[in-house]
């Protein structure tokens, strides 16, 4: 008995030591909070693979190879841009800085998601500075530009939350606003088809007209100018295909919604010939096949930016705005 | 004999202690790495949030397979949700965390075929383990699998109708791919990726992979010092019990000795723990078993042949007796023999100073009790020294005086030599003094995050001075009202006062000492999983 103690010591001494080896470390999730679809570092990434595929497209003018990272209206608009190229003019280029300056990021855990890029500073965002909209629509899709739109004349870009934080995706048919979004495009072409006839036409912009519906009737006006007092006949035709692709909430309150218009025209008996020089009408010849004729369609890709303000007293505001002719063809 | 035992169940105990500390610093230390990892087939490896980090920062991910064959592997490192929502509903396993500390756990709901390679069974339980989980993984139909495998079999080409690299993905904020084996080194979401991530492992092929996750450890020894400390002390104990013990049989015995001879003639010569070890083996005496001629004879008997002489031989190079000197042949003691046998010969005694004390029974025995005396002395002067400057300074000196009262002393030392303890102690401390005393420590350990065990003593002091500065003090634990001086805030409550006081007087010196030894205690205390109620732990 003594004579074992020691034994029992020892014994017990490792079983001490044994008994406080502690447990393997167990996984302790951090707080589920909402957190920005990409990070900075992500949204370079992403920037610079998008500058490389259409920097490659671009040099074949491949209009399958754009596709990997342009969609929606964006690639409609390349792949007119490629035709046009095809027939000889020059390659309208898509300048993309990688830097991305300003940058709003959408805050949710689904799809699609969306993330909106400038390359410029807010407060340079006058006449030049565009503003991407890039799109991932699924989880095993990557993002790709989905359209550009210019920023309007004067036109300041909304208060968004910061990148770090991420925007909060709103849907069409978000109540909380003085218009549906889903309402937004609707009635936008409404105003643009029917000018200040339009009923909805103080929801906009009041009495001034923005640069997208401005130049939508100069056009008309131009063309109107060619037909004087011929047979000629012009139709346009302006519609919302499709809900917003975007919905993000402002800081304010309010929205921004993006979304995509078609501007369809058709022309009869016109006397073209003297249009030949427009450029406009130069790249409508090249869509078409190379020649302008007197009878003939064209059609236009639209992407508009608006901020819906929060206030009902407020009316919504064209922030950027793109119409391109991207198809064409001879009645 | 039940003493002799005993120092040697001591000793050998603290041979085994030192032992084990040295190994637990050594042997048994564990890997700067802790690596888990499981097998598994399963065309996509999910781990659930939390999981990435869960063994520290950064973190090394390796999948390969198991054959070497190549496959076109790849790690990804998202969001949990981008990861969740990229697997979708393709089949999957989840890592939901560890089975063990080489292994990794596997949620399994479709496949059941991962396996931990760190030898533990995987443990499918994600009822259990997973509620909070409501990955598309929980609900797998069992019916997807076999649509995964058809193609994938051996024909990665024609297979991967169903699976789809995530290799690329804008979602990933790190990536690594190769050939038969991948690896994402060192990576963490760090400060600027807040939030929850996981990792993707996706393997075309229908190879087996392991995937293994690797996370740099600081490991530390908690068990080296403490162990060294009890192991050595247990072994120096029972060898200073043991010496002591032999110096009064030799004193007791020297009048039985026989001088002519160097024999003593009823009762052993010193022995060593291995020959009381080998007496005990064998019963009976085996002085050959030991070491050599140099051995003593491990009995009682007589019959030692002029070995046992060589004993009291020893003792001449000592510096307590030079005659006893048996010319024979030099020897070290007895008890030095032990550790080194084959060193016998040596003898130059003059080193082993202290081994007067043993073999030379008649001076060394007394000897002995005087070096004795100090040591419990001893303490008390220092606990003394350290716990008494802050009241020195308003305590007069027969204040002083009271305190050295052995509770007193006691826990005054308990704070400073270790800081760990205070906390249990104070209790025990104002035994002698005046009641209130209590409530002082009480009070004063949550201001000072309950390491401060000196405080309680400057109260102790103060309160018999009862003069000067120190009113405050005793206003504490007597009558409030009468508090005057410096800190008429303390007054009221037992700890606000000491809060305020505190730091005036006893605060410098008090302050640094205990804090240090606190944190390290603490520290192991985690790291070794021991809950401050585990009383093995401090028993020790």
């Amino acid at each position: 008995m003594r004579r074992s103690s020691p034994m029992v010591l020892g014994a017990v001494l490792v079983a001490l030591l044994a008994a406080c080896t502690s447990a393997p470390p167990k996984p302790e999730p951090a707080a589920t909070t909402p957190v920005p679809v990409v990070t900075e570092a992500q949204i370079t990434t992403i920037m610079t693979a998008l500058t490389g595929t259409l920097e490659v497209a671009d040099a074949a003018l491949d209009s399958d190879a754009v596709a990997a990272r342009l969609e929606g209206p964006a690639l409609d608009v390349r792949r007119a841009d490629y035709v046009v190229a095809a027939a000889g003019h020059e390659l309208s280029p898509v300048t993309i800085e990688r830097d991305a300056r300003w940058t709003v990021v959408a805050q949710t855990t689904t799809w699609p998601r969306v993330v909106l890029v400038s390359t410029t500073q807010p407060d340079d965002l006058i006449g030049t500075a565009r503003i991407l909209v890039l799109r991932q629509d699924s989880p095993r899709d990557q993002y790709r530009l989905w359209g550009s739109a210019g920023l309007g004349s004067g036109i300041s870009v909304p208060e968004m939350t910061v990148p770090e934080v991420g925007s909060q995706l709103l849907p069409p048919n978000h109540k909380n606003l003085p218009i549906l979004p889903a309402d937004v495009l609707p009635w936008y072409a409404d105003v643009l088809k029917n000018g200040d006839a339009s009923e909805h036409v103080e929801s906009f912009v009041g009495t001034d007209k923005d640069g997208m519906r401005a130049g939508l009737e100069a056009t008309r006006r131009k063309i109107g100018e060619r037909i004087g007092n011929g047979p000629g006949k012009y139709e346009e035709t302006i519609e919302a295909p499709e809900e917003p692709a975007v919905v993000l909430a402002t800081a304010d309150g309010g929205a921004l919604v993006v979304g995509r218009l078609t501007t369809t025209v058709q022309v009869k008996e016109i006397d073209v010939g003297a249009t030949a020089d427009d450029p406009m009408m130069v790249r409508v010849a090249a869509l078409a096949g190379g020649t302008l004729t007197s009878s003939m369609t064209w059609g236009y890709t639209d992407v508009v930016v608006f901020k819906v303000p929060p206030e009902a007293t407020k009316p919504v505001v064209v922030v950027a705005y793109a119409h391109t002719v991207t198809s064409a063809a001879p009645l | 004999m039940v003493g002799r035992i005993t120092v040697v169940a001591v000793g050998a105990a603290g041979i085994v202690v030192t032992g084990l500390s040295v190994a637990s610093a050594t042997l048994w230390r564990p890997d700067d790495v802790l690596r888990a990892s499981v097998t598994t087939d399963s065309p996509y490896v999910v781990t659930a949030p939390g999981v990435v980090e869960m063994g520290g920062q950064p973190t090394t991910v390796t999948v390969k397979t198991v054959d070497g064959k190549k496959a076109p592997l790849v790690i990804a490192v998202g969001r949990d949700t981008d990861v969740v929502g990229w697997v979708g509903d393709d089949p999957h396993e989840t890592v939901s965390g560890m089975s063990g500390w080489s292994s990794l756990r596997i949620t399994n709901p479709a496949g059941g075929t991962a396996k931990p390679t760190g030898g533990e069974p995987a443990q499918d339980d994600p009822a259990q383990d997973e509620p909070a989980q409501d990955e598309p993984a929980q609900d797998e139909p069992a019916q997807d699998e076999p649509a995964q495998d058809e193609p994938a079999q051996d024909e990665p080409a024609q297979g991967q109708a169903e699976y789809q690299s995530p290799a690329g993905s804008d979602m990933w904020v790190a990536e690594a791919s190769g050939e038969g084996r991948a690896e994402l080194k060192r990576w963490a979401p760090g400060s600027q990726y807040p939030g929850r991530w996981s990792v993707l492992v996706a393997n075309p092929t229908k190879a087996q992979t392991t995937v293994e996750m690797a996370w740099p450890r600081d490991v530390s020894t908690p068990w080296l010092i403490p162990g060294l400390i009890i192991g050595l002390g247990a072994v120096s104990g029972a060898v200073y019990a043991e010496l002591r013990r032999r110096g009064i049989l030799a004193f007791g015995r020297k009048t039985d000795a026989d001088p002519s001879t160097g024999k003593d003639t009823d009762s052993p010569p010193p022995r060593s723990r291995r020959e009381v070890r080998a007496a005990k083996a064998g019963g009976q005496s085996d002085p050959v078993s030991v070491v050599g001629g140099s051995t003593t004879d491990v009995t009682d008997e007589p019959t030692t042949e002029g070995r046992g002489e060589a004993i009291p031989g020893l003792v001449p190079p000592g510096p307590f007796q030079p005659p006893p000197a048996s010319p024979g042949r030099p020897r070290t003691p007895a008890w030095s023999q032990a550790p080194l046998p084959p060193a016998a010969p040596a003898a130059p005694a003059p080193a082993p100073a202290p081994t007067g004390l043993a073999p030379s029974p008649i001076p060394s025995a007394r000897r002995m009790p005087s070096p004795a005396p100090p040591v419990p002395s001893a303490p008390p002067a220092s606990g003394r020294r350290f716990t008494w400057p802050p009241t020195l300074q308003s305590a007069p000196p027969g204040a002083e005086q009271a305190p050295t009262e052995t509770g007193q002393t006691e826990q005054r030392r308990g704070p400073f030599g270790r800081g760990a303890r205070p906390a249990p102690e104070p209790p025990s401390a104002p035994t002698g003094a005046p009641q209130p005393r209590p409530a002082p420590l009480g009070g004063w350990m949550p201001g000072r995050g309950g390491r401060t065990g000196s405080v309680p003593q400057v109260p102790a002091p103060t309160e018999q001075t009862g003069s000067g500065r120190r009113p405050a003090w005793l206003g504490r634990t007597r009558s409030p009202a009468p508090l005057t001086g410096p800190v008429p805030a303390a007054p009221p409550q037992g700890t606000a006062p000491r809060l305020s006081t505190g730091p005036l007087p006893g605060g410098p010196p008090s302050a640094g000492p205990p804090s240090d030894p606190a944190p390290r205690g603490d520290a192991w205390r985690q790291i070794w999983g021991i809950s401050t109620d585990d009383g093995s732990q401090e028993d020790r």
